[in-house]
């Protein structure tokens, strides 16, 4: 059986139903709804509206449940070496993810936390984290496109306190 | 789109996942983001490490390379997560600490005190922010312990074990500790054997509160030993008695009891044995082969 979801821009997606119910947001709606698996009826009739998801957004998130629909859901770990929480993102979610600029990242990072799709949010915000590791404050504003509203003053205050750190 | 446009709990679950040196680099970027990453939780890890650069000395590379960097006055705190060392003492390294994580929490984390009373203030400030499952103390002095108790009392529901050593004083407090994973006790040596070591009733409420008990030395005689055999089975190794309690108590755990030669003889003696004793010569069911 198949869903209907219908993004901000209007454009209609059409996914398996096992797809649909990856996202929780969309599970709870087609409860709300009536809709089940067995009720093709139910299925054909209505649609999913999802106005905060965009068309082009939409494609990524289905690409990326197509990948991973098979999946069996996974805890995180909080014994790596380090003992710190931590995801590991597969070859392909790199792979899926890497031509992304950080603004498409955060449009699908939205995406995944609006539709509550837990593996696909801890895909990009362990992604994102990653890219922070070892950057300078300045690099990091640049890649994040942040605007610095620190004097220098503060800067050089800042980087005062934080010289015992640097390698 | 920039980061800051995402919604605030997004922001805080990628710096969940933000190691302490790349926090320092963020907060250092914009004053929005100097202001989550000091409301972000830090996350979690297995294991800490509190300690005062002085108990490097154990590792004289390393605790030449940290205070040649940042001198004799500095907390280190250690976290296994790279290092989250150098923690310096002054105002602003310790205000600096405040504004990496509003809160952070550990499965075990390890203090070493020192007996320094601003060092202390300073780590119980630190440990507000702190969600501990087992605390881990290693001591040094009964000031240290004094510390230790006092910051137990803090974290109620916590775990914990505690290494002792250098024992000399304290004694009567020993009884206030809460029940614990692990207490070991190593006594200081001293000239006159009678004057350290645990006496007898505090021993049995050692016994009977701590899950794991390692004891230097314990002031007991023959007879009380007995009174410790029939709860036990008990098998020799070195000079040490390993004795797992098989009373009423169903909890997994281990007694340690390190006893001094001058305790052996006094047992001895206690059972008619000396040097003066001949082949043949008995006390009691004990006869001397």
């Amino acid at each position: 059986p198949n869903v209907k979801l219908v993004t901000s821009d209007n454009e209609e997606f059409v996914v398996d139903f096992r797809i649909a119910k990856m996202s929780v947001t969309v599970s709870r709606l087609m409860e709300a709804m009536n809709m089940s698996e067995t009720d093709d009826a139910s299925l054909l009739s209505n649609s999913i509206p999802l106005p905060n998801v965009t068309k082009a957004v939409m494609a990524r998130v289905i690409e990326w449940c197509e990948k991973h629909k098979n999946d069996e859901p996974k805890e995180e770990k909080e014994n790596d070496k380090r003992g710190r929480t931590t995801h590991v993102v597969s070859d392909w979610d790199k792979e899926f993810l890497k031509n992304d600029e950080f603004g498409r990242l955060c449009q699908l990072m939205g995406a995944a936390n609006y539709l509550e799709i837990k593996g696909l949010f801890n895909d990009i915000s362990q992604t994102i984290a990653n890219m922070i590791h070892g950057k300078k404050s300045d690099e990091i504003a640049e890649m994040f496109n942040i605007h610095c509203d620190l004097t220098e003053a503060e800067k050089k205050e800042i980087r005062k306190k934080t010289a015992w750190c640097e390698d | 789109m920039n980061i800051l446009s995402l919604p605030d709990l997004v922001i805080r679950e990628i710096l969940k996942r933000v190691e302490f040196k790349d926090r320092l680099g963020l907060r250092a970027t914009c004053r929005a983001l100097e202001k989550l990453v000091a409301e972000s939780n830090g996350g979690h890890f297995n294991n800490g490490r509190i300690f005062h650069l002085n108990s490097l000395k154990a590792n004289p590379y390393k605790s030449r390379r940290l205070k040649k960097k940042i001198g004799t006055s500095s907390l280190t705190v250690y976290s296994t997560h790279g290092t989250f060392t150098d923690i310096n003492l002054t105002v602003g390294g310790f205000q600096l600490l405040q504004r990496l994580f509003s809160r952070i929490s550990f499965g075990e984390l390890e203090i070493s005190l020192s007996d320094s009373i601003s060092i202390y203030m300073s780590i119980c400030e630190l440990l507000k922010k702190f969600s501990i499952r087992t605390l881990n103390f290693e001591l040094k002095s009964s000031i240290q312990f004094e510390m230790a108790l006092d910051i137990l009392k803090s974290f109620p529901d916590c775990k914990y074990r505690m290494h002792f050593y250098g024992v000399h004083s304290s004694i009567d407090k020993f009884g206030a500790l809460p029940p614990a994973e692990e207490l070991k006790l190593i006594f200081k040596h001293k000239n006159d054997q009678g004057s350290s070591g645990i006496p007898t009733h505090l021993f049995y409420a050692l016994l009977s509160s701590h899950r794991n008990l390692c004891i230097s030395d314990a002031i007991l005689n023959s007879r009380d030993f007995k009174k410790i055999l029939e709860v036990a089975s008990y098998c020799y190794d070195l000079s040490d008695f390993f004795i797992e309690i098989i009373s009423a108590d169903v909890r997994g755990r281990k007694v340690k009891l390190l006893l001094a030669p001058q305790t052996i003889a006094n047992w001895l003696r206690d059972y008619g044995i000396s040097t003066e004793v001949e082949e043949g010569d008995h006390y009691g069911e004990v006869r001397w082969t």
